[in-house]
C-alpha cells in the first residue's frame, strides 16, 4: 500500500503556510501538518486545513470545452486547440490577460510571455496588480515588534500573520488595530481606531498617535477593492513617519511572485470594458461580454461559463511548481497526485495555445520554467525553507482610472441608509481563490452563501431574525445573503465579505468599491 | 523464552543494523523480524523527511526498506495513533506493527475505548521519550543558544538531562535542559509536564536508559510488557536478536533516570499549572485565551479523543456555523467531551493556528477530573467515567430530581 506525506504551500492567502499532503493509492485523501514549515510550523487556518477536499471534487473540469450556440460542450484536445486560434487576431489594447495571483510562478511567467510574445499585448493583471509592493522584515518577525499597526481585519484575511501579532501581544506590544468594525482582529487591540467605511486612510493617520516603540511594524491586508492603494499609500506614509516596517499583505497566495512575473497593469483594468478578447487563467472575473473568451481553470467558474474555449487545468495538488509569500520567501508547490488524464498544467496548457498561434513558449518541466525565471536558483536549493529574497524599498503607485478614482466613503441617503464596509471572510477568498474554497465540503459547510453582519438594534428596528435571508442593495445592484446580527458592528453600517460563493458576489453591490451606500430589507421566502 | 515483565538488553544481529540503528539497531531488527516473519502485514514508523527536523509517518511492507526509519528523531512531535484511525481504517483490515512514545500510546489506548483501533492488530514497540521538540523551535534554539548553524547538524539527542547536538564537522554540544527550559527553549510544554518516560503500555518499551559498560550505545534496553511482545522477543532471539540479561546495577540506573524524569515532570507541572490560577480567575483566563480561536479545527482534527462523526461543536444550535471568532461553547464542548480523556499529546496546542495553550487548559481539567473520580486515561483499556453513563436512565432522574449534575459529585457515596 502506498502511503506518503507530500510537504506543499497552501493555495489560499499570500501567508504562505505550509501542510502535508496526505496520499493513500496515489491520491490525496487529506493533509497533516508540517511542522517544518519556516512560516507556519505546522499551523494553518481551515482553509489550509480543507485544501484537500477541492482535489478531487466532482466538479472538476477534465476535458476542454468548446461554445457551441448558447452553451459549452465538451471536446477534443484537437478540436480545443483549433478553436482558440480567433484569439491571434486580437492584440495591444484589445485583449487582455488575467491570471489568478494564486497561480504558480511557472504559470504566470508563462503567461507574461503568451502576453508579450504572442498576443503582443502590456494588458496583463491579476488581483494582486494593485500598484502595493510592500514586504519588509518577515512573518515570524512579527513575534518581536514592540508595537505594531494593524490594518483591516487579518485574523481572517491571513490568520497565520495575525497569529504572531497574538504573540507580539502576548510579549507585551501594542497592538494598534484599525478597522470599520469590531473584528476578530480588531478584538486583539490594545488601541482600536474605528474607521468610518470609506475613510480608512483617515483612520490610519490618526492610529499614528498611538505609535510608540523602537520596533514598529505597519501590517496591511490587502483586498480587492479599488481602495486597496489608496489605504496602502496611508499606510505607507504612516510607517515612514514612524520608521516603521511596512508590510502589505497579498491577499492570493502568489501576490508577490504576480507582480515579479510583471503582472503590474491595474486590475480595475480587466473590468474597464476596453478589451474585446479575454485570456484567463485561474480567476473568476464573473460573467464575461467579450467577443471571444479563452478560460483555462480547474472549475467551470462564472467567467468560464461565458467563455468560448475552456480548458482543463491541474490544481495545486497536481503541479510542481513554487509561488511566493508576502514576506518574499519563494517556496515549493509540490506534485503530491497525477492529474486525471487530459487534464494539464496552466503552463503547458498556455504553451500549446501559443503554439498554435505561432509563438514558441514550450518548456520541458516546471522546473525549466522556474529556471528560466530564476537562473540562479532550483527546485532543490528551495525544497527546506525556500529562498527569501531580498528586501526592497516599499512602494505604492495610486490609479487614477475612472473607476478607481470615485471610491470613497458612501454616502448614505433615505434610500440607502447604510454603509456597507467590505473586506475578507475566514472561510473564503476573492475570486479564483472563492472558487478553491466553494469546493472544499468543510468550507463551505460553515458558511455556503453570501452573509451580511448587522447591527442588533436594527436588526430588531427591521424585524429580522437571526434565521432570516435579507435583500441587500445598492445603486449597483442587489444580492440575497443570510444575516449575522452581531453588537460588534456600528448602526448604520453593514458588512458583506469580500467573495463570491453561492451565486452572489460582493461585486454585484460594489462593483469594486471598499465603501458604498446600501439597503437591506427581508427576502421572501 | 521472554516472558512478561522480563527486562533485557538486545541489539541487532545484522551488523548494518547494529551500525546504523539507534542503540544496536535492536527496534529496528525487530520491526523487520515482524514484517519478514509475517507477523504483520505493515510496518508504520517515522522517517526524516525534507531534513533532521522533519519527522515522517512512514508505512513500509518490504523487509529491505526498514532502514528508512532507523535512528532517531527529536523533533518528531506528531501523533501516530489518529494516522492509524484516519488512514488505516483502525487497523482492522491489516496488521501493523508500530513504534511509539507515551502519548502516541496513550493515545492508542484511548482511540481503542472507542473502538476506532483494532489493539489486536497491531504490536506495539514502545520507545522512551524524555519529550520532543518542535522542528522551527529546535532551530531556533540550535541558532541562538547552541550557536550553530541548525543545517549544520547531523544529530540531536537528549541524554544525561542534556539537549545535545553532533555537527558534520563532529563536534558535540550539549546545554542542560532545565537551562535551556528555563529561557524559554527546549521540550514542548506538554512534554514538559509528561510523567509517561517508559511507555509500558507498549507490547516492548525501549530505551537506552540503563545500557551501561561495554554495551553502552551498542544495546537498546527492552522491557517486555504484554504476551505479545514476549512472543516477539522469542521469535526473534538469535535470528534478528541477541539478547543478554542487565545486571542489578543497569535497573537501578535505568530506574534512577526514570525516577528524575518523573520527578522534573512533577516540578513541570505545579508550575504551568499554577500560573493558571483556580476557581474564577482560572476560567477568566481561559477565556481571555480562547476568545482569540479562528475556529481553524486543528484542535478537533489532530485531537486522539476525538472522533465523533456528527461533533457537537458543528451542531449550528449549539455553535453558530461561520462565526469567527466562535463563541466559549466552542470550547467548553471540548472541555466536557475530552478532559476526562486528555492524554496530554499537546496536538491540540501545537498546531493552534492562534498558539491558545489549548493543552494546557485541557490537562489542568483532566488531572482535577482524575483526582474525583479516579480515572487515569491511556494507562488501560478501562472506559471514562462518562461512559458508565445509562443515558435514558440518567435523563429520567436529571428530569424527576431537578438536578444538572450528570454524576452528583458532592454526595457522599454517589
Amino acid at each position: 500500500m502506498e502511503f506518503k506525506y507530500v510537504p506543499t504551500v497552501c493555495p489560499f492567502c499570500g501567508t504562505g503556510c505550509s501542510f502535508n499532503l496526505v496520499i493513500k493509492e496515489g491520491r490525496v485523501v487529506g493533509t497533516a501538518p508540517f511542522r517544518r514549515s519556516p512560516v507556519s510550523e505546522g499551523k494553518t487556518c481551515q482553509k489550509g486545513h480543507f485544501a484537500y477536499e477541492l482535489v478531487n471534487s466532482p466538479a472538476r473540469l477534465t476535458k476542454p470545452m468548446i461554445k457551441k450556440g448558447d452553451g459549452l460542450v465538451e471536446a477534443s484536445w484537437d478540436e480545443a486547440i483549433a478553436a482558440v486560434a480567433k484569439l491571434g487576431s486580437y492584440s495591444g489594447d484589445d485583449v487582455c490577460v488575467v491570471a489568478s495571483a494564486g497561480a504558480t510562478n511557472e504559470d504566470l511567467f508563462t503567461v507574461k510571455k503568451f502576453a508579450d510574445e504572442v498576443l503582443k499585448t502590456k494588458n496583463f493583471t491579476t488581483p494582486a496588480s494593485t500598484g502595493i509592493d510592500a514586504s519588509a522584515g518577515t512573518i515570524a518577525g512579527l513575534a518581536k515588534a514592540d508595537c505594531i499597526v494593524a490594518i483591516g481585519n487579518i485574523v481572517e484575511s491571513h490568520p497565520l500573520v495575525a497569529r504572531r501579532i497574538a504573540n507580539a501581544k502576548d510579549n507585551g506590544a501594542k497592538v494598534i488595530v484599525v478597522d470599520t468594525f469590531r473584528s476578530p482582529t480588531a478584538k486583539m487591540a490594545t488601541e482600536f481606531v474605528k474607521a468610518v467605511p470609506g475613510s480608512e486612510a483617515a483612520a490610519i493617520a490618526e492610529a499614528g498617535a498611538f505609535v510608540e516603540g523602537k520596533a514598529v511594524a505597519v501590517v496591511y491586508g490587502i483586498g480587492v477593492t479599488f481602495a486597496e492603494s489608496k489605504i496602502a499609500a496611508a499606510a505607507k506614509a504612516l510607517a515612514e513617519s514612524k520608521n516603521a516596517a511596512f508590510c502589505a499583505l497579498p491577499a492570493q497566495a502568489n501576490g508577490c511572485g504576480a507582480i515579479l512575473a510583471g503582472a503590474v497593469t491595474p486590475f480595475c483594468n480587466a473590468y474597464s470594458g476596453k478589451a474585446k478578447a479575454f485570456f484567463v487563467l485561474g480567476e473568476d472575473l464573473g460573467p464575461l461580454n467579450a467577443e471571444f473568451a479563452v478560460v483555462i481553470d480547474s472549475f467551470l467558474t462564472s467567467t468560464a461559463k461565458t467563455a468560448d474555449v475552456v480548458f482543463p487545468a491541474a490544481v495545486f495538488a497536481e503541479v510542481d511548481g513554487t509561488v511566493i509569500n508576502a514576506e518574499r520567501r519563494i517556496q515549493l508547490v509540490r506534485k503530491a497526485q497525477e492529474a486525471a488524464e487530459g487534464v494539464k498544467p496552466g503552463w503547458m496548457i498556455v504553451a500549446e495555445i501559443a503554439a498554435k498561434l505561432g509563438g514558441n513558449i514550450a518548456y520541458d518541466s516546471a522546473e525549466a520554467v522556474f529556471k528560466a525565471a530564476y537562473p540562479e536558483l532550483s527546485y532543490d536549493a528551495i525544497a527546506k525553507d525556500g529562498f527569501l529574497l531580498p528586501e526592497k524599498p516599499a512602494s505604492v503607485e495610486i490609479c487614477d482610472c475612472d473607476g478607481c478614482k470615485c471610491d470613497g466613503i458612501a454616502t448614505v441617503s433615505d434610500e440607502y441608509p447604510f454603509a456597507l464596509t467590505t473586506s475578507a471572510t475566514i472561510w473564503h477568498g476573492y475570486g479564483g481563490i472563492a472558487t478553491l474554497s466553494a469546493n472544499c465540503r468543510s468550507l463551505m459547510r460553515e458558511v455556503s452563501g453570501m452573509f451580511v453582519k448587522m447591527n442588533d438594534g436594527d436588526a430588531k428596528e427591521l424585524n429580522i431574525m437571526p434565521t432570516d435571508f435579507v435583500k441587500v442593495s445598492t445603486a449597483n445592484g442587489s444580492i440575497v445573503a443570510s444575516v449575522q446580527i452581531t453588537k460588534d458592528i456600528d448602526r448604520g453600517v453593514i458588512f458583506v465579505p469580500t467573495t463570491g460563493i453561492g451565486g452572489g458576489c460582493i461585486f454585484i453591490l460594489t462593483r469594486g468599491a471598499k465603501a458604498i451606500a446600501a439597503k437591506i430589507e427581508k427576502a421572501e421566502a | 523464552m521472554a516472558a512478561k515483565g522480563d527486562m533485557l538488553w538486545a541489539w541487532a544481529k545484522d551488523g548494518n543494523m547494529l551500525d546504523n540503528g539507534e542503540c544496536g539497531g535492536a527496534v529496528t531488527a525487530l520491526l523487520k523480524f515482524a514484517l519478514e516473519s509475517g507477523a504483520v502485514d505493515a510496518v508504520l514508523a517515522v522517517k526524516k523527511g525534507v531534513d533532521l527536523y522533519d519527522a515522517q509517518p512512514v508505512l513500509i511492507t518490504k523487509p529491505e526498506d526498514i532502514a528508512q526509519c532507523a535512528g532517531s528523531l527529536h523533533c518528531g512531535t506528531l501523533l501516530i495513533p489518529k494516522i492509524i484511525k484516519k488512514y488505516f481504517d483502525g487497523a482492522n483490515r491489516m496488521k501493523i506493527a508500530v513504534t511509539m512514545k507515551g502519548c502516541d500510546a496513550k493515545a492508542l489506548y484511548e482511540l481503542a475505548k472507542r473502538n476506532q483501533v483494532n489493539l489486536d492488530n497491531l504490536i506495539t514497540i514502545g520507545l522512551n521519550c524524555g519529550g520532543s521538540v518542535s522542528p522551527i523551535e529546535a532551530r531556533i534554539m540550535i541558532q541562538e543558544k547552541f550557536g550553530l548553524n541548525p543545517d549544520d547538524i547531523v544529530k540531536e539527542e537528549i541524554d544525561k538531562g542534556q539537549f545535545i547536538v553532533i555537527t558534520k564537522s563532529g563536534e558535540h554540544k550539549g546545554i542542560k535542559i532545565d537551562e535551556l527550559e528555563e529561557e524559554g527553549y527546549g521540550r514542548r510544554l506538554n512534554c514538559q509536564r509528561c510523567k509517561t518516560k517508559i511507555p509500558r503500555q507498549c507490547d516492548l518499551a525501549c530505551g537506552n536508559w540503563g545500557v551501561i559498560g561495554d554495551k553502552a550505545g551498542k544495546a537498546t534496553f527492552v522491557e517486555v510488557c504484554s504476551d505479545k511482545g514476549a512472543d516477539l522477543v522469542t521469535k526473534a532471539t538469535g535470528k534478528a536478536i541477541e539478547t543478554e540479561v542487565p545486571s542489578p546495577a543497569a535497573l537501578s540506573i535505568r530506574g534512577k533516570v526514570e525516577g528524575a524524569m518523573l520527578k522534573l515532570g512533577d516540578k513541570c507541572r505545579n508550575a504551568q499549572f499554577e500560573k493558571l490560577g483556580d476557581g474564577k480567575k482560572r476560567l477568566d483566563y481561559i477565556m481571555e485565551q480562547t476568545s482569540r480561536c479562528i475556529k481553524c479545527y486543528q484542535c478537533i482534527e489532530n485531537c486522539p479523543i476525538c472522533y465523533c462523526v456528527e461533533c457537537s461543536t458543528k451542531k449550528p444550535h449549539l455553535v453558530d456555523s461561520g462565526a469567527v471568532n466562535p463563541p466559549f461553547m466552542f470550547h467548553l464542548i471540548r472541555y466536557s467531551h475530552v478532559a476526562d480523556s486528555c492524554v496530554n499529546c499537546g496536538q491540540c496546542q501545537e498546531l493552534c493556528a492562534m498558539d491558545i495553550p489549548n493543552a494546557l487548559f485541557m490537562h489542568a481539567l483532566q488531572m482535577e477530573m482524575q483526582e474525583m473520580f479516579g480515572h487515569e486515561p491511556g494507562v488501560n483499556m478501562e472506559l471514562p467515567v462518562l461512559a458508565y453513563v445509562e443515558e435514558s436512565a440518567e435523563r429520567k432522574r436529571l428530569s424527576d430530581t431537578g438536578s444538572d449534575q450528570i454524576f452528583n459529585i458532592f454526595s457522599e457515596g454517589a
